[in-house]
């Protein structure tokens, strides 16, 4: 031992001693038995890196690269599929039936009450499959649409009492091509035979009750009806 | 290794890289979305750039209260570890042929929430658009007996019981409306002369679900009829 | 540094690097005893939640009436348990014993550090409680609630703070490899650990910008985290254990380099055919497959240090756990590579493949490595030897067959219910029934694993506590018949 261990303070007068009395402490020959067996720490050799692996990785580099700009869909925001295909994405207006337009408002707007279905929930929301408020006089069902509705009426034989609110330019300020939509999809949905309501039809009822500011009551919806428009006939 | 700057420059600038090419960039291109009209139109101005047409609503609707309380006890519950909340594309995975939504989702579907919850595991079914697949009252009554015990209505499924949620009582006078419907004679309804109704968390949890629908297009997402 | 090792103070044999390692490993005793205690109490409570949340995947009425054990909670119990419990307090220990024996630096001010190590659990037990009682965030691997993380991410901070300044009074001038992991480690978790909870949790960024830091944040605590972690403890236990230097310098610094560059954006590989932009997600996907430079790398790396000395290995607990985490090392990152490709994912994703592979490379690889440093640390430590070889061998083959059956249930199992729920013909309730008898698999390789962990514990607690331990002058415990003494 040419090195004095860096934990041992002993100067060395006392180191003799120090050892001896090492040789009976059990720890201390704990100690010196797992210093003793005690490797080297650990370095490296300097073997070279094989060379055919460098060609795997150059290989699966350019992999990388080809796939990211295949894939990528031109990094931009509003691509979701790898086959992203940017000038194909110009956003053409999708031309769908009035009938169509009318069931997506319904979805959105009209069937957490109403249900999906039309069934409405008993006591609460008034079913409109079957609801001759619905079906009948068109410019009944546009004036609820326009203005809302409140108070009692009477529906399939049951008494509901509810407030509904307003879809025109004092409420949810919907356009007239879905408001005639919705319409349309509400009067021709779950066995509801009645006619369509035309844009140009609503525009007309609209100037007429835009004005209004009030929600229509059951009794005041069945006076001053005009005439059915002939351009909608039933189908 | 002896080259102190260099190592320490490469572990700062190896996170770095991918701290900004992954987080910083997202959020630089989708933390600016704003919610939308389900189509863009040619503005009167320039026709080639596209604009939302006025007065047409804005999608993803904002989550109302109760639905919120709902997505509380969603979190606190971890259905995440079961249910994902995203729809992949149709052609990808059967998403879409399973009738869990009518397109895909993508990133503005959820702008409007303060907590994603994407989810990577489908013990359970998707539920992106469960609003959409169990709806009215019937659906609600329906997620409550789910809940209650998934045995009533799913027989086989691993899905745990939430009847913590509920509270069995002694009917008292006439039965709450709020009670669970239980088929007849099932085995899981409670003794003659008791009820099982929702607790308010209960409740809040099948608002949640029935509020969650992917039922609007988004010009870059539109719906496939 | 070849040139050097002659007068290297590293080289065999020197009665000063001895002592001074001997001197290093008081220094850091207390400390590192108690992280490892920590460390075995969590893994004993991780278990306990595992074998509740294994059996309830199968058996959902079982303890149902329960709230707080319902099973997204016990679940998320068990992750953090096993992650930030004994994965953390094990990489204290054993990390930063390593830190301070490579910078030849004794750990000074320990008793700062072991009231850190001790806010340090405090902290996490009043996140898991807190999960427990229904505020868990529900964000996958961070899961634990906002009350408890900021006491998480100071005592993380104070810990982290020794490997620095081990490495900044380090003596001599060559850099091991085994340093640049633990050191790379140590600067990284508390970043990604700290981006993740302002992103999503203290100032949620919006909408699937979380998701995406949520995946580059859960991947990369494995990635850059533990797995820098155990490939440190490995380069550093491979060579001192078999007294022989490791194949190759330069195989480690492209293994390190590649892992630093590419492994940090795989993460978002999670997210294939998910509501975020493609190019983040094919991004993704390159650097998954890029991994497989650096894994290829290290395998080698080690193979070759290893190479021949086989029946060194067997004999060794140290290395009989080191290469098999090793090996797993392998096998794990290659799956998880093949697992990145689209057409793989889009069976794999949103499958107990999934959960299958993230044990593989949590337990197979990470888990194992550690048990294989403790298996070393722990007599220099105490000055004492293990005190049976049975127990070490039970916990090897409890953990080895444990894992390997629980991966090949959950990944055949994965795979079938991936293929049937692509299928829509398939009621989405039968996907769920076939996985049934998978999950039954798995619950029994948990138990397997409890078994390894019971006399993984009683072996230290008898290390610990027992005054007929085997004294160290009467050799190392060893797995098998040998005529010469030896290293463990």
């Amino acid at each position: 031992m040419s090195e004095q261990p860096h934990n041992s303070s002993s100067n060395s007068n006392s180191r003799e001693a120090l050892e001896k009395a090492a040789m009976q402490d059990e720890h201390m020959q704990d100690v010196h038995a797992q210093l003793m067996r005690e490797k080297e720490e650990p370095h490296e050799g300097f073997s070279p890196v094989p060379i055919f692996l460098m060609f795997v990785f150059a290989a699966l580099c350019f992999w990388g690269g080809v796939y990211l700009v295949e894939y990528s869909g031109n990094f931009q925001a509003n691509a979701f599929s790898p086959h992203f295909d940017p000038n194909a994405n110009a956003p053409k207006p999708v031309e769908i039936s009035l009938y169509d337009r009318g069931a997506k408002v319904f979805r959105n707007q009209c069937a957490a009450c109403h249900q999906a279905e039309g069934n409405g929930v008993p006591g609460v929301y008034p079913p409109l499959e079957g609801s001759t408020w619905v079906t009948g006089h068109p410019e009944v069902v546009s004036r609820i649409l326009i203005n809302g509705l409140n108070g009692k009426i009477e529906v399939k034989g049951n008494s509901y009492n509810g407030n509904m609110p307003a879809f025109g330019p004092s409420g949810l300020a919907l356009s007239e091509k879905d408001l005639a939509g919705v319409i349309t999809f509400i009067r021709q949905s779950w066995g509801n035979d009645a006619s369509e309501v035309t844009e140009q039809m609503i525009a007309d009822y609209s100037a007429n009750y835009s004005a209004r500011s009030t929600p229509w009551t059951a009794a005041e919806l069945k006076e001053g009806l005009g005439p059915i428009p002939e351009a909608a006939p039933a189908e | 290794m002896k080259n102190l700057p260099l190592l320490f420059c490469g572990i700062f600038f190896a996170l770095a890289f991918s701290f900004s090419g992954l987080i910083l960039s997202s959020h630089k291109q989708l933390g600016s979305l704003t919610r939308t009209t389900e189509t863009l139109v040619p503005s009167d101005n320039d026709p080639t750039v596209m604009v939302m047409p006025e007065g047409e609503p804005l999608f993803p609707a904002m989550p109302g209260g109760i639905e919120q309380q709902g997505k509380e006890v969603y979190i606190s519950m971890g259905c995440i570890y079961c249910h994902t909340q995203q729809i992949r594309r149709s052609g990808f995975g059967a998403d879409f042929d399973r009738g869990w939504g009518p397109r895909q989702t993508v990133a503005r579907d959820y702008i409007t929430q303060d907590r994603v919850l994407l989810g990577t595991m489908r013990a359970g079914p998707d539920l992106a658009n469960v609003g959409g697949r169990i709806f009215q009252q019937g659906g609600r009554d329906w997620h409550h007996l789910h809940l209650y015990n998934p045995q009533i209505t799913s027989e086989g499924s691993t899905m745990p019981p939430f009847a913590f949620l509920y509270e069995e009582r002694e009917i008292d006078g006439a039965a709450s409306k709020d009670a669970l419907k239980f088929p007849p004679d099932s085995k899981y309804a409670p003794a003659a002369g008791y009820e099982v109704v929702p607790t308010h968390r209960a409740k809040a949890l099948v608002e949640y679900l029935l509020s969650l629908k992917i039922n609007y297009s988004l010009p870059e997402a539109p719906i496939i009829e | 540094m070849s040139n050097s090792s002659n007068e290297s103070p590293y080289s065999a044999n020197s009665a000063a690097v001895r002592a001074e390692l001997s001197e290093i490993d008081s220094s850091i005793r207390s400390a590192a005893l108690f992280f490892v205690i920590s460390a075995v109490s969590w893994l004993m409570v991780g278990t306990v939640f595992a074998l509740l949340a294994a059996f309830k995947a199968h058996e959902p009425d079982f303890a149902s009436t329960f709230e707080f054990l319902t099973f997204g909670r016990v679940r998320s119990a068990h992750l953090n348990a096993m992650a930030l419990g004994w994965g953390n307090n094990i990489i204290f220990a054993v990390g930063l014993w390593i830190m301070a024996r490579l910078c030849r630096a004794p750990i000074n001010h320990k008793g700062l550090l072991l009231v850190a190590g001790i806010f340090w659990n405090i902290g996490l037990t009043v996140g898991i409680a807190g999960i427990l009682k229904g505020d868990i965030t529900s964000v996958e691997w961070l899961e634990i609630p906002h009350y408890a993380t900021p006491l998480l991410a100071i005592s993380y901070a104070l810990i982290g703070v020794w490997g620095v300044m081990a490495f900044r009074f380090r003596k001599g001038d060559h850099v091991y490899v085994s340093q640049w992991y633990i050191l790379a480690a140590l600067f990284w978790f508390p970043w990604l650990y700290v981006v993740a909870q302002i992103m999503i949790i203290w100032f949620p960024a919006r909408g699937v910008v979380q998701s995406v830091t949520n995946w580059w944040f859960a991947h990369n605590v494995l990635g850059l985290w533990l797995t820098p972690m155990a490939l440190g403890t490995a380069y550093y236990l491979i060579p001192k254990v078999l007294g022989r230097p490791i194949y190759s310098y330069y195989l480690s610094v492209l293994g390190f380099w590649a892992l630093a560059i590419f492994y940090n954006w795989a993460g978002v590989h999670h997210l294939i055919g998910g509501p975020i932009p493609v190019w983040l997600i094919s991004a993704g996907i390159v650097a998954s497959v890029m991994m497989v430079i650096p894994v290829i790398v290290v395998g080698i790396n080690h193979h070759m240090s290893v190479v021949g000395l086989h029946k060194e290995v067997w004999r060794s607990p140290t290395l009989r756990f080191i290469v098999f985490g090793a090996i797993s090392y392998t096998l794990v990152s290659l799956t998880g590579s093949a697992m990145a490709l689209r057409s793989v994912n889009e069976v794999t994703h949103f499958t107990h493949f999934t959960v299958g592979h993230s044990h593989h490379g949590v337990y197979a690889f990470f888990t194992m490595i550690m048990f294989g440093g403790v298996y070393y640390m722990m007599p220099r430590l105490l000055k004492r030897e293990w005190p049976s070889a049975s127990l070490i061998k039970i916990h090897f083959w409890a953990s080895a067959l444990g894992i390997t059956v629980m991966v090949v249930a959950l990944q055949t199992g994965g795979w079938i219910q991936g293929l049937e729920m692509n299928n829509a013909e398939i009621p989405f309730l039968e996907t769920v029934q076939n996985t049934i008898p998978w999950l039954k698999a798995r619950s029994i390789s948990g138990v397997m694993l409890t078994i390894g962990h019971i006399a993984f514990a009683i072996n230290i607690a008898w290390m610990l506590f027992a005054a007929g331990a085997v004294r160290a002058k009467q050799g190392p415990t060893l797995l098998a018949d040998t005529k010469e003494g030896g290293n463990v």
